[in-house]
């Protein structure tokens, strides 16, 4: 370092800091500055252009203080990592085609003595375009009860070493369910990080404190080896006392990778497990791509215990939570009385008469509230309504379970470390009479019995005071979801095609539809007409007919009777050239030729069509597309296209328009959630014979 | 749970002190006075000190610690009145989610200037979703104002009441957007018991004990919902010696003028509305201002008030400070025309001052920071990207202005009362005895191009002291331009050379979504894009132009192979050309229309193409030509066979960001032409 450049350094390092102490006046203005003077009466600011200005206190209502912010150089700071990754990034990452890389990241998971602990998160990363700059935003998440969250220091490199810290009024605290106090518990802490350009070098350190490790609050590590970006090098360590045990377990790393590597080792009394990991790809974008858990590496620890003991200490937490004697009797008589199905009554109690807040488990508590709050507030997040559900059945003598449960987003689950807070969500698990039925008394449009699809073919545990254990939760027979659609289409000789269409939902299609039962009828009425508007642009609503979606037992039906004047299109005098209506596919999503990410499906189940077209005996059919077909394990489609004169004789004898008639079947059915990428060749192939269709037109003639 | 009937008597209040409150970093606070400041410490009245470093901030004259309580109901209504209201009103509205059965808000000027506003709702709940009416979140502001909760109740149907208690109430700072950091506090309450056919009542009181001007009163209220009200008042009091400037907007034939009162020394307005239908959503709807009932009001008979208090705090901000001229300069190196200047802090701004609003009051919130603060902190929102676009711009000569804009998504306010109506800012920029506009907020705008909401609506300059109006550009100002070439073999597969330019709103977006994809995706990206339509897609080679490049047009191009382009059919061969858009018009779906369309700019696009038909064939159909045109948009395409090729053309224009209700029927008629027309194929006759 020249010598000449250190008075400039001393006295930049001097001027800024302590920069940026916000003065708000009570006739709105705001000076911000460097506080420099304060008494009874007056304070003194000096802003930025050097000078100081003096404002009586009568003017003032708020002083903000900067404490955090200063500006000084990387010379200054007493860091070899950050001095070598500034000095080699610059040139090695500039002008790659990335926004951003994960330079270093080091997470220390620290048990105490007393078996509070801490997560110590310090990370580096440099930008390298501008889409790269929004990871200057950042969010700490935190459970506001009985964690913190500490910010050690966040400061960004720039190209010409100065480096900037952040400022207090870049960061803020505040709730994410805010607007329900008695579920007040998860904040995030974020900030805006100044000075970013194309080429800073942003360094963080954070410390996450929680609480003593207990049932209610367990202990349990998870940390990726990946990014959506670029990872160079990540470092987890997993610091505890001699007296603690722990088990651990790592995932989706093959044991060949030579770019990872774990020790053990013990070190002034600690035990310590670290894991390093070496140049991780960045996240490419795939459709179909599964949540991260399915396929990134990572590590899972947990305090040592077995699936069975877990679940009896958690079953200890709670079963004490349960209602008087009395109470519970008063309520199971006000849900019971004149009901003939107690088991429906009891689940259509807790589904509707109690409000769903959509708290899972991580953003509240793994104990479920108290039954008289969730009583007298009405109102329950996952855990409280199954909760509650539990206890009415268990209190009846229904032979009933309380399940912990995960849904896909964070499958699969980690076995081999046994621990409450690998799920999110709960559910209950009744046998009556020989069968098992799992109940989600969630959504008010879940009926008895029935699934979400985001908890099928899950894992879950079964709680119990000695015996739980994990289970499978059921997947859906694929025929039991998905669509059923019936068009009867009639061609007029004026070119108008006149619709009545009739499509069943089922499953998970079904539970959703169901949620328009909040729309009015005029607003039920523009939903039809955007419904058929997207079958063709021109189509006119005559009637519909929706089946009744608050009954949760019928079946989800929808009837749409409706026209498409000048549906037909000619291909000269002689010649119609159409396409069946809603016969619209599109290989948008396999446009791609090869995958190397897992295939995750949302639309799982079978989707049939039938569409019957009657046209005037004045037309002929001049071509037919011919059938497709493409079957595999994983998926199949099945079209075909068929002539028939039957209404012939019908016509014959009403005086009407004799028609013939054209029959198009087909079959979509994808018939597994997740699979490995191998097969996505068979999917493409299905949904590209699929959108073949699409672009054939039936053409008849004159 | 508390038994019924049995309440507790509590107020929420934030108890006024004197002296400080001083607010630590570890969240704790002290209520003490400061003796002095010195060195980096505070020394305190109790002789005690603080390290500067302990202290977060120090609140004068006006806040105390929060204790929670609720009120005694002292003015709920009477149980068998709001019985009678409903019972007719559900007969009326059967569907509804729910029926609001009082909807009343009361402004009042105090006469030391000190204003207070108090809310009243009673609500009859129909359906489960509309239990969330139960949950509430008023805003409060630390050191201006506080709230207190008169009262709350949910009343069963069988006339059992529950009252809000205090464990139902908390403070809380309010999750926002990642890039919002502002000091907003919410007192949050839910009313307990809530279910389907319940009633449920609440009223609450802000106080505003410390305005930031006591002349700036400006209360506004609308009177409508997505759901039917019974009863929607809103009351004015301000002192009997001011007068009160307002207009009623979107009130029934008749209606909109006041009850005025004085009552001891108090002027009262009034106005009311009954059994008001509920508010049901169209596609692309006007903004609530321009549809729903409101009353809009002021004491300001004009904006100088405003505009003088604004510009003072604008032009401190915009000071042009040695940092700032150099930066300027840096960027418009080499540039000699003023356009080119211009444009070259337009599109620095965009690109290297990143989105982060940071609000700590009314000067912030309004005026955003000091342009120099923006440059270094290299973050600010619309305001402080706009004041620093200006102050860039005056440091080279250039007259610049930051305005404030109400985007026209919320619709047009009465200008006449003038009030705090933006919600957005932008520059202003003066050139050549005229002005125009520019939204440095974006990030993919090429000059002189500004976001699409921004267009067709008002802005106030307060330094200029005028109120101007923000242009709707012409279609091909916002165009999208479409050139295609197709060589068809008579195998039914083709060729395609696929090409595309764009102008304005079309250009921004295309261009950030192109931007947002790393390059190294563009080509799985365009497969994608290829196969949506044809399945047996193969991309051969495209180019993706000055996706970078603010001060470049962006263009796509790519070219293509597709198997069964063409269905053969016997003798014929029928296909679409490949890659032209189909119309299809949401706005036009339905039946009928109540609301205006309302769009957020022109439109424009452009379709060219040229198809090279095998040699043994012959065009046996290609649509007539059509050319239509209605008094907001028109359409012209059509086909021509020359040799062996056949070129299309077409362009879409609409000029008009508005479409009137009463031409619905027409315009949808017009649409419609459109959609069907672009639906149309190509017949070709194989000649052998």
């Amino acid at each position: 370092m020249q010598k000449h450049n250190i008075i400039i350094i001393i006295i930049l390092t001097i001027l800024k800091l302590g920069w940026g102490d916000v003065i708000y006046l009570n006739d709105g203005e705001e000076y911000e500055g460097r506080l420099v003077g304060l008494n009874e009466t007056h304070v003194s600011l000096e802003v930025f252009s050097g000078d100081t200005i003096e404002l009586p206190l009568s003017g003032l209502y708020r002083l903000e203080l900067e404490n955090l912010s200063k500006v000084e150089l990387i010379d200054f700071i007493d860091d070899t990592l950050i001095h070598n990754l500034w000095g080699v990034a610059a040139q090695q990452f500039l002008g790659y085609d990335l926004p951003y890389v994960n330079l270093f990241e080091n997470i220390e998971y620290h048990i105490n003595p007393d078996s509070t602990w801490e997560r110590r998160e310090r990370k580096i990363q440099i930008i390298i375009n501008d889409v790269g700059k929004e990871i200057a935003n950042k969010a700490f998440y935190y459970l506001a009860q009985d964690e913190t969250i500490q910010i050690v220091y966040v400061r960004v490199v720039q190209e010409d070493g100065k480096v900037y810290y952040i400022r207090e009024s870049a960061l803020k605290d505040e709730s994410i369910n805010y607007n329900l106090p008695e579920y007040d518990n998860l904040w995030r802490k974020k900030i805006a990080i100044r000075g970013i350009n194309i080429g800073s070098i942003i360094d963080y350190q954070i410390i996450h404190k929680m609480p003593k490790i207990s049932a209610a609050r367990p202990f349990l590590i998870k940390e990726y080896f990946r990014d959506e970006e670029l990872m160079l090098h990540k470092k987890v360590n997993l610091i505890y006392p001699p007296n603690f045990e722990v088990i651990y377990d790592t995932f989706n790393i093959d044991s060949l990778d030579s770019s990872f590597s774990q020790k053990l080792f013990q070190k002034n009394g600690w035990k310590i497990i670290q894991w390093d990991i070496f140049t991780q790809p960045r996240l490419q974008y795939e459709p179909f791509t599964p949540p991260v858990a399915y396929f990134f590496p990572g590590v899972i620890a947990t305090n040592l215990k077995n699936w069975t003991d877990t679940g009896t200490e958690y079953y200890n937490l709670i079963h004490n939570n349960t209602l008087d004697d009395s109470s519970l009797t008063k309520l199971l008589n006000n849900i019971l009385y004149d009901r003939v199905d107690t088991l429906r009554a009891i689940y259509n109690y807790v589904l509707n008469d109690i409000k769903f807040q959509t708290i899972s488990l991580s953003e509240f508590s793994y104990q479920p509230r108290s039954l008289e709050k969730v009583l007298s507030s009405k109102s329950g997040g996952y855990l409280d309504k199954a909760y509650l559900l539990y206890v009415l059945y268990h209190s009846l003598g229904y032979k009933s379970h309380f399940l912990l449960v995960n849904d896909q987003e964070h499958c699969p689950l980690k076995e081999k470390t046994p621990d409450i807070s690998q799920f999110d969500y709960a559910m209950v698990e009744l046998e009556y009479h020989g069968d098992r039925y799992y109940l989600a008394p969630f959504w008010d449009r879940i009926p008895f019995g029935f699934i979400p699809g985001r908890f099928q073919g899950t894992k879950a545990l079964r709680i119990d005071a000695e015996a739980s254990r994990l289970i499978d939760m059921p997947l859906s027979d694929y025929d039991k979801e998905g669509e059923i659609i019936s068009m009867d289409a009639t061609l007029h000789l004026n070119g108008t095609l006149e619709i009545i269409e009739n499509i069943s939902y089922r499953g998970e299609k079904g539970s959703d539809f169901r949620d328009n039962k909040r729309l009015n009828k005029d607003e039920l009425d523009q939903f039809v007409e955007q419904l058929i508007h997207q079958v063709h642009p021109n189509s006119e609503l005559v009637s519909y007919f929706m089946s009744d979606l608050s009954d949760l037992y019928e079946e989800v039906q929808l009837n749409i009777n409706y026209i498409i004047p000048d549906y037909i299109l000619w291909g000269g005098e002689d010649l119609i050239i159409l396409n069946l209506p809603g016969i619209d596919y599109s290989a948008y999503d396999v446009g791609i030729e090869n995958k190397q990410y897992p295939l995750y499906f949302d639309d799982y189940g079978s989707y049939n069509k039938e569409i019957v077209l009657n046209y005037p005996r004045e037309f002929k059919v001049y071509y037919l597309p011919p059938d497709v077909c493409y079957e595999s394990s994983l998926v199949e489609y099945h079209a075909r296209f068929e002539g028939d004169r039957s209404s012939f004789l019908s016509g014959l004898f009403s005086g009407k328009t004799r028609l013939d008639r054209l029959v198009f079947r087909d079959r979509f059915c994808l018939k597994k959630l997740t699979t490995p990428a191998d097969e996505y060749k068979n999917y493409r192939e299905c949904i590209k014979t699929r959108a073949s269709l699409s672009g054939k037109s039936i053409i008849l003639t004159k | 749970m508390k038994k019924i009937l049995i309440f507790s008597s509590l107020f929420i209040i934030f108890s006024l002190i004197s002296g400080e409150q001083i607010w630590l970093k570890d969240g704790s606070s002290l209520e003490t006075s400061i003796k002095f400041f010195r060195d980096s410490v505070f020394f305190l009245s109790t002789g005690d000190s603080l390290l500067q470093t302990e202290v977060s901030e120090i609140l004068y004259g006006g806040s105390g610690e929060t204790k929670y309580h609720v009120g005694n109901g002292q003015d709920f209504w009477d149980l068998q009145y709001i019985m009678d209201m409903i019972k007719p009103a559900k007969l009326d509205y059967p569907d509804a989610g729910g029926i609001i059965i009082l909807d009343e808000g009361l402004e009042k000027l105090h006469n030391d200037g000190k204003r207070s506003y108090r809310y009243h709702f009673i609500g009859m709940i129909l359906k489960p979703e509309m239990t969330y009416w139960g949950e509430n979140s008023l805003y409060f502001e630390e050191g201006r104002s506080t709230v207190k909760i008169g009262g709350g109740r949910t009343i069963k149907p069988d006339g059992t009441i529950y009252y809000l208690e205090e464990d139902m109430v908390k403070v809380t700072m309010p999750v926002e957007g990642m890039e919002f950091m502002d000091q907003d506090k919410y007192l949050s309450f839910t009313l307990p018991e809530v279910q389907k056919g319940d009633i449920i009542e609440y009223y609450y009181e802000r106080n505003t004990y410390n305005p930031y001007d006591h002349r700036v009163f400006e209360p506004s209220y609308y009177f409508q919902s997505s759901e039917p009200v019974l009863i929607s008042r809103f009351t004015v009091e301000i002192p009997e010696t001011l007068e009160l400037n307002y207009i009623a907007k979107n009130f029934p034939e008749g209606g909109g003028e006041p009850l005025v009162r004085i009552s001891e020394g108090m002027k009262m307005y009034q106005w009311e509305l009954r059994r008001i239908p509920p508010l049901i959503r169209e596609e692309y709807m006007p903004g609530e201002i321009d549809i729903v009932p409101g009353v809009y009001a002021s004491l300001f008979g004009s904006w100088d008030y405003l505009f003088e208090w604004e510009s003072k705090l604008n032009l401190r901000r915009m000071e042009v400070t040695p940092e700032i001229e150099q930066q300027a300069l840096r960027i418009t190196r080499g540039l000699d025309r003023v356009d080119d200047q211009i444009a070259a802090i337009y599109h620095w701004i965009q690109r290297n001052i990143r989105y982060v609003s940071i609000k700590g009051g009314v000067g912030s919130g309004l005026c955003g920071h000091s342009a120099s603060t923006t440059l270094e902190n290299k973050f600010g929102d619309c305001i402080d990207k706009s004041t620093l676009f200006a102050s860039m711009l005056q440091a080279l000569g250039i007259q610049a202005y930051p305005v404030g804009i109400l985007t026209n998504d919320n619709g047009q306010p009465p200008w006449d009362i003038p009030n705090v109506y933006a919600n957005h800012a932008i520059t202003e920029i003066h050139l050549n005895d005229t002005f125009f506009f520019l939204d440095p907020t974006s990030s993919d705008h090429r000059f002189p191009y500004f976001s699409g909401d921004d267009h067709g609506t008002l802005v106030t300059n307060p330094i200029l002291g005028e109120i101007h109006s923000t242009p709707i550009p012409e279609p091909d100002d916002n165009m999208r331009s479409y050139q295609i070439d197709v060589v068809l073999k008579s195998s039914g597969d083709a060729v395609i050379d696929y090409s595309s330019t764009y102008t304005g709103d079309w250009e921004a977006w295309i261009r950030g979504f192109w931007r947002d994809i790393p390059r190294s995706e563009w080509e799985n990206q365009i497969s994608e894009m290829i196969s949506a339509d044809h399945p047996e897609a193969q991309l051969l080679e495209y180019e993706i132009s000055n996706p970078e490049r603010l001060d470049k047009q962006f263009g796509l191009s790519w070219k293509y192979r597709i198997r069964n382009l063409s269905l053969i059919a016997r003798d014929l061969m029928v296909f679409r050309i490949p890659d032209l858009r189909q119309y299809s018009f949401p706005e036009v779906a339905t039946r009928e229309r109540k609301y205006n369309i309302e769009y957020a700019t022109s439109y424009g696009l452009k379709q060219n193409a040229k198809v090279e038909i095998p040699l043994n064939t012959s065009v046996r159909f290609v649509p007539p030509e059509i050319n239509i045109e209605c008094p907001y948009a028109s359409y012209q395409a059509g086909y021509r066979v020359e040799d062996n090729f056949i070129i299309y053309s077409d362009s879409f224009k609409r000029y008009a960001r508005r479409i009137p209700a009463d031409y619905y029927l027409e315009y949808k008629a017009f649409l419609n032409q459109i959609s069907r027309y672009s639906k149309y194929k190509i017949v070709l006759q194989k000649t052998f």
